[in-house]
């Protein structure tokens, strides 16, 4: 391989480092105005009215819109038959619900424009809990009942292998509300013109075409969303992203003038989506050597007022829910409900920290109970290719998990402990399977182009978008070595939906697997042209021919070489295609609706952690000392990508785990600000090792992987198993807070 | 709003007296008060770049020797000062991020009167007085009569807080700053502590012991100072402060921590202020 897993820095670190890279705050427009939303302020009731007479006597105001003023059906979600509206008719579902949009001609004015509307809400008695929710009584927060999604897997027969088990362990786990947090809240800016163009911080840019276009009551083809630089996302600019671009998009058509509308960090926290905050009740029985025979699971997904992304999150659970194991019995039962709180959807890992959280857990108190070994436990009973895994679909091959194992069991015992009794240590492991691509979550196309210049350099074109994750250097990795031209030679366009392909969401891990083996076919197609041309030139057959270091080379003799650029102008002066477009369309997932038994996924990275912690029993402070943390996938496209992704999803995980909660008062979010809402800090970071375990996989690039989500889930649970370790008490519910961790110190010395 | 720009110290009296307006220093807890609404003044009496209300310089004054520093010195050069005693630099590098640093000043940590405000209880461990400016002329108050309540100080209509001043005594003493918050940066204090002492022949004195976001206002432990006044340091423990500190402090439950363990941390974080202290008045020719 000539750049394929060498260390690769950013194609687009230096604009962003530079400050040249435009995000969509950057865009000014003549004539532009400023868009700011009027927020419900109590989670659930029914709008009497919008009294916006205030407000547009405010100078500055040139416009208020309410929900009569959309002209489409105003609604926004990811799963038909979508349930948000982009601002409120009738319904108030959660305090952070737009209900009016006033138009002005700065920010500030459009700001304090709509504090100064004023909205009529007859309120409900709130429903602020999953039980409250789940209530055989309770008012229905939407027509179709309180339960978003709820579903089964079923595999083998739990209740006769529970019966024989050994051992039997059981417990109730919980997580919290996380907030995505990303350095730039979400910002749109509509350009109104014979067709739209909608600049936006965003995740999926065909997904916002398709909404603007409903809501403005328009064909889709009108409509152009280009994605500005994106100052991350994680999951969380998606269903926002659609609301605020088709706000935008709807007032700049009644104005005729480009909007701005970009939300301040507290309305990031309030009014776009969360992770969920779940409980999960688990069972998990084994004989007496190891094995476990058996394991049931209730998942219950606190998805707030909107479904947004709650179903696919509800599958996702219930897929991962048994853990990377080998286990002949598996009943779970997943389900996600409607409470009136911010909406919950996508955020990276997708459902699988919680339940991840939950399952390693009791993976630790099974090992103790058995006297087993922590990570031989994990060694018993984990996947190898060839065995079914919870849906039953078996992989023959890239089932990394026993190495991942191997490694972490290899590195070097933590360092030197002061015998202060001040300080308690422990380690924790922890293991996680993450599937790939959308899987159960729908078809999964991509669309890529691949173009030479005439003078050797290649634009790659593709629908899934740069995030900060590195997918735009990863496209470019894969196209440079196809082609054989250094990675400076080829430029990744920003996505333009009128310039690039519907290649479907930038989710699930899936941008370098399923997005990189459509790169990979189109330079491929272009490939074919070069090398047919350069046989011609060297009139000798294409076998012998070979593209490498920006030449085309006669394999048998090195120094006979024609540079690319020649050969690009030459197969273009002879009419052979030097552009490509190629789609890759993984294969289909296909289970059973009612047990999910079936191949769900195309791949699963797998991984497992080390994590050493020391805990003051003074204070509950936390020292993580060491983390290392193994994932198999696949092959290594860019060394340094992989360790920004390992570190940064880790960091995520620990956050997850030890710091952030959303604190809710009445349905009020108390800390929407980042004072008193921990998100760590770059004095937080943990000292995250990683280590690249690759068994190749057939179905991606090179045998690559996706890796931007599952480190979430092995840290936020490996971090859980070391405090365990040092404190000697198990914790059930996530972050475990200094505060917690001090209470069980001084429980147990008390005790 | 009007934005004023006083070019002198008694033309912000002046302004301050014959408007409804509020004083802008650095503008990092006053503008966020603005942003939520909190306060909505009718003008800006901004005077960060005042460079006589900026600046450390030793001076003298009523009492004797001080070291005077304007309201308008920013955080960050609090922060680095060798002129100033540990435990007030070691409070100042625990406030924000760097921007806040640069931005924010200590007078403005002062008067903003937070109980968690982290330069505050070092502020009261070194005896610090406070000289306040009004169209009328000046007044000087003790740091530990200035704070009543949270957000709440005697600074009356029109006065702005021009110098603090430390004696001279107060920095020959060894002192030391701690706090914990909900992460290791850019961290709010769930509670902080500052001590300051002299130490002759293994045994304590002139000991001052601060601590803040466990009260109303940033509070002196005046017990416990009783307590360890004159000890020798040997018989100091964990154990033998705790009843004392316990007894000083009124911690409540609130968005960032507990009151439980607001008492458990407070009670470490004194230890572990005077153990520093110990520490550095044990060394030689070190910085206090």
């Amino acid at each position: 391989m000539a750049v394929i897993g060498k260390q690769t820095r950013k194609v687009d670190g230096l604009e962003l480092i530079t400050g040249q890279a435009k995000f969509t705050g950057d865009y000014r427009f003549p004539g532009m105005v400023y868009g700011a939303v009027k927020r419900a302020g109590v989670p659930a009731g029914r709008l009497t009215g919008v009294d916006a007479e205030a407000a547009r006597a405010i100078q500055g105001v040139v416009d208020v819109l309410t929900a009569a003023d959309i002209p489409g059906p105003n609604l926004i979600g990811v799963l038909p038959p979508f349930d948000q509206p982009l601002l409120a008719a009738n319904e108030i579902r959660y305090a952070g619900e737009s209900v009016a949009l006033v138009i002005a001609e700065t920010a500030e004015e459009a700001r304090r424009a709509a504090d100064a509307v004023s909205v009529s809400i007859e309120p409900y008695e709130p429903i602020l809990t999953m039980d409250q929710a789940l209530a055989p009584d309770a008012r229905k927060i939407h027509e179709t009942g309180n339960v978003t999604l709820s579903k089964k897997l079923i595999k083998g027969e739990i209740e006769p292998a529970f019966e024989t088990a050994d051992v039997i362990v059981e417990g109730t786990f919980e997580t919290s509300f996380q907030e995505h947090a990303y350095l730039e809240p979400e910002t749109v800016c509509a350009v109104p013109g014979r067709r739209f163009t909608l600049y936006a911080s965003c995740q999926s840019p065909f997904h916002i075409r398709g909404h603007v276009a409903a809501n403005l009551n328009a064909p889709a083809s009108s409509v152009k969303v280009i994605q500005a630089s994106t100052g991350g996302s994680f999951g969380g600019k998606d269903d926002v992203a659609t609301e605020i671009g088709s706000l935008a998009c709807i007032a700049a058509q009644r104005l005729n003038r480009p909007v701005m509308i970009a939300h301040e960090r507290k309305e990031s926290i309030i009014g776009s989506n969360l992770r969920h905050a779940a409980r999960i009740r688990i069972k998990t029985g084994a004989m007496s050597d190891g094995k476990i025979v058996a394991r049931q699971i209730h998942v219950l997904l606190d998805g707030g007022a909107y479904a947004s992304e709650s179903p696919f999150v509800t599958m996702k659970t219930l897929i991962h829910a048994a853990g990377p194991y080998r286990i002949e019995n598996v009943a779970v039962e997943s389900t996600s409900v409607y409470t009136n709180k911010t909406y919950c959807g996508a955020f990276r890992g997708f459902g699988v920290p919680q339940v991840t959280f939950a399952s390693e857990s009791q993976i630790d108190e099974l090992a103790e109970k058995l006297g087993i070994d922590r990570l031989e436990i994990r060694r018993i009973n984990g996947l190898r290719a060839g065995d079914p895994n919870a849906t039953g679909q078996v992989y023959d091959q890239s089932v990394g998990l026993l190495e991942t194992i191997e490694e972490i069991a290899k590195q070097p015992a933590g360092s030197e402990q002061t015998t202060d009794d001040r300080y308690v240590y422990g380690t924790g492991y922890a293991s996680v399977a993450q599937g790939i691509s959308n899987g159960a979550e729908g078809v999964d196309v991509t669309g890529a182009s691949v173009q030479m210049s005439q003078d050797g350099s290649v634009l790659v074109g593709i629908g899934l978008t740069e995030l900060g994750q590195g997918s735009r250097t990863v496209y470019a990795l894969i196209a440079a070595e196809v082609l054989g031209v250094d990675v400076d030679s080829v430029s990744v366009r920003l996505v333009d939906t009128d310039a690039v392909h519907d290649s479907g969401p930038t989710v699930a891990s899936r941008s370098t697997t399923v997005g990189g083996m459509a790169v990979h076919k189109a330079a491929t197609e272009v490939r074919t042209s070069l090398v047919s041309m350069a046989a011609l030139m060297f009139k000798t057959d294409q076998e012998n021919i070979e593209l490498r270091d920006g030449f085309a080379i006669l394999k048998m003799d090195d120094s006979a070489r024609i540079p690319i650029r020649e050969v690009a102008t030459a197969a273009y002066w002879t009419g052979f295609p030097v552009m490509n477009l190629a789609f890759s369309k993984a294969p289909d997932a296909n289970f059973d609706d009612e047990t999910h038994q079936g191949n769900v996924y195309i791949a699963y990275n797998y991984g497992t952690h080390r994590m050493d912690v020391r805990v003051d029993r003074r204070t509950g402070e936390v020292d993580v000392l060491n983390h290392f943390a193994a994932h198999d996938v696949g092959r290594v496209i860019n060394p340094l990508g992989l360790e920004g992704q390992v570190e940064g999803a880790s960091l995520m995980g620990f956050g997850l785990a030890h710091m952030e909660r959303i604190r809710y008062a009445d349905g009020i979010i108390q800390n929407a600000n980042f004072a008193d809402y921990a998100v760590p800090s770059i004095k937080d970071r943990i000292p995250t090792t990683t280590i690249a375990v690759e068994d190749p996989n057939p179905t991606g690039p090179f045998g690559a992987k996706g890796a931007g989500e599952p480190p979430v889930a092995a840290a936020a649970a490996v971090f859980a198993n070391a405090i365990a370790d040092a404190v000697g008490v198990r914790f059930t519910r996530l972050p475990i807070t200094r505060e917690d961790i001090l209470d069980a110190v001084r429980g147990r010395d008390d005790g | 709003m009007r934005y004023l720009k006083p070019s002198s110290v008694e033309e912000a009296a002046d302004l301050l007296e014959s408007s409804q307006g509020m004083i802008l220093a650095g503008g990092t807890d006053l503008c966020v008060y603005m942003a939520e609404g909190v306060v909505d003044p009718e003008a800006l009496i901004d005077i960060g770049d005042l460079d006589a209300m900026r600046g450390i310089q030793a001076a003298k004054s009523d009492h004797g020797d001080v070291i005077r520093i304007g309201a308008c010195t920013t955080i960050a050069e609090i922060a680095t000062s060798e002129a100033l005693p540990t435990c007030l630099r070691q409070g100042a590098q625990a406030v924000g991020s760097p921007q806040i640093r640069n931005l924010g000043t200590i007078g403005g940590n002062v008067c903003n009167a937070s109980p968690c405000g982290d330069t505050l209880a070092p502020l009261l461990t070194l005896d610090a007085r406070f000289v306040l400016r009004s169209s009328g002329g000046t007044r000087t108050v003790e740091s530990g009569d200035f704070f009543t309540g949270p957000k709440q100080t005697v600074l009356g209509p029109g006065e702005i807080l021009e110098f603090i001043e430390i004696p001279a005594a107060s920095c020959a003493r060894a002192s030391a700053f701690r706090m914990i918050g909900n992460r290791k940066g850019q961290a709010i204090s769930q509670v902080n502590a500052a001590v300051s002492l002299t130490i002759a022949d293994g045994r304590m004195s002139d000991i001052r012991v601060a601590v803040g976001s466990v009260a109303p206002i940033p509070l002196r432990l005046t017990k416990l100072e009783g307590v360890l006044d004159g000890q020798p340091i040997d018989d100091v423990s964990l154990a033998a402060i705790r009843e004392p500190v316990l007894e000083g402090i009124r911690p409540i439950d609130d968005v960032r921590s507990t009151a439980t363990y607001r008492q458990e941390v407070t009670v470490s974080l004194v230890f572990d202020a005077w153990a520093e202290c110990v520490g550095r008045a044990s060394g030689e020719g070190e910085c206090r």
